[in-house]
C-alpha cells in the first residue's frame, strides 16, 4: 500500500476534480435544458428512489 | 466551520448543470483545506454516483476521501429522523437533516428550496452556496 502525505492527497484531489469537470463537460448532462428548480426536482426524485431502495420499502408518501 | 454539502452542491459543482456558486464552493473547500471541514453520508454519495460514470465516481471518491471520511454506517436515532418528517421533510431529506444534526455540523449547504423553506427552529443553518461563500 502506498501512503501519501496530506499535501499529495489534496493535490491529487484537485487533479481528480479537474478531470471530473473535464469529462462532465464532454457528455450530455441529464439536466440539459432544465431550469435549476427542475434539475433539483429531478435530483429529489432520484434521492427518494435511492432511499426506498436503501431501506427496502416504499415511503408511501407523495 | 463544519458543513454538510447536499448532493446538489457536488452535482452542480462538477458542472452537470451550470451553477457557478456551487463550483466555487467546491473549489474554496478544496483550496482552503483544512480550514473548513465537510461531512458526507452514504445517501449523498449514492446520489452523486447516480450522476457520474464509474470512472468519474472513482475520482469523486478520491476527491472526497482527501477532504473527509465518508460516514457509511452512522446510526441516526429514530426520533431525530422522525422529528424532521413531522416538520414536513420527505424521508430521505429527513435523514439528511437528522444526519446534519447528529454530526453537529454548523450548516447544511443546499440549493433545494424544500430545505431552504423549512429552516425555522433547526439546530443548524440551511444555506445556499452563494450565501456560505460569503463566510468562508
Amino acid at each position: 500500500m502506498k501512503y501519501m502525505s496530506e499535501t499529495e492527497r489534496i493535490k491529487k484531489a484537485g487533479e481528480a476534480l479537474r478531470k471530473i469537470r473535464e469529462n462532465v463537460s464532454r457528455r450530455k448532462s441529464p439536466f440539459d435544458g432544465m431550469s435549476k428548480d427542475e434539475s433539483i426536482e429531478l435530483m429529489r426524485k432520484v434521492r427518494e428512489k435511492l432511499w426506498e431502495e436503501k431501506i427496502g420499502v416504499s415511503s408511501g408518501r407523495k | 466551520m463544519e458543513l454538510v454539502l447536499d448532493a446538489n452542491e457536488y452535482i452542480f459543482g462538477f458542472g452537470l448543470a451550470k451553477e457557478p456558486s456551487c463550483e466555487k464552493l467546491i473549489d474554496v473547500i478544496h483550496n482552503k483545506y483544512p480550514s473548513h471541514s465537510i461531512r458526507i453520508c452514504e445517501i449523498i454519495v449514492a446520489e452523486v454516483r447516480h450522476n457520474l460514470t464509474l470512472e468519474d465516481f472513482r475520482r469523486f471518491i478520491e476527491f472526497i476521501s482527501a477532504l473527509t471520511t465518508i460516514d457509511q454506517s452512522i446510526v441516526i436515532p429514530f426520533e431525530i429522523g422522525a422529528k424532521y418528517e413531522t416538520k414536513g421533510f420527505k424521508p430521505a431529506d429527513a435523514f439528511i437533516a437528522a444526519y446534519t444534526e447528529c454530526v453537529g455540523a454548523d450548516a447544511l449547504v443546499t440549493e433545494n428550496r424544500h430545505f431552504l423553506s423549512r429552516q425555522e427552529d433547526l439546530p443548524f443553518k440551511v444555506v445556499k452556496a452563494e450565501e456560505i461563500l460569503l463566510k468562508l
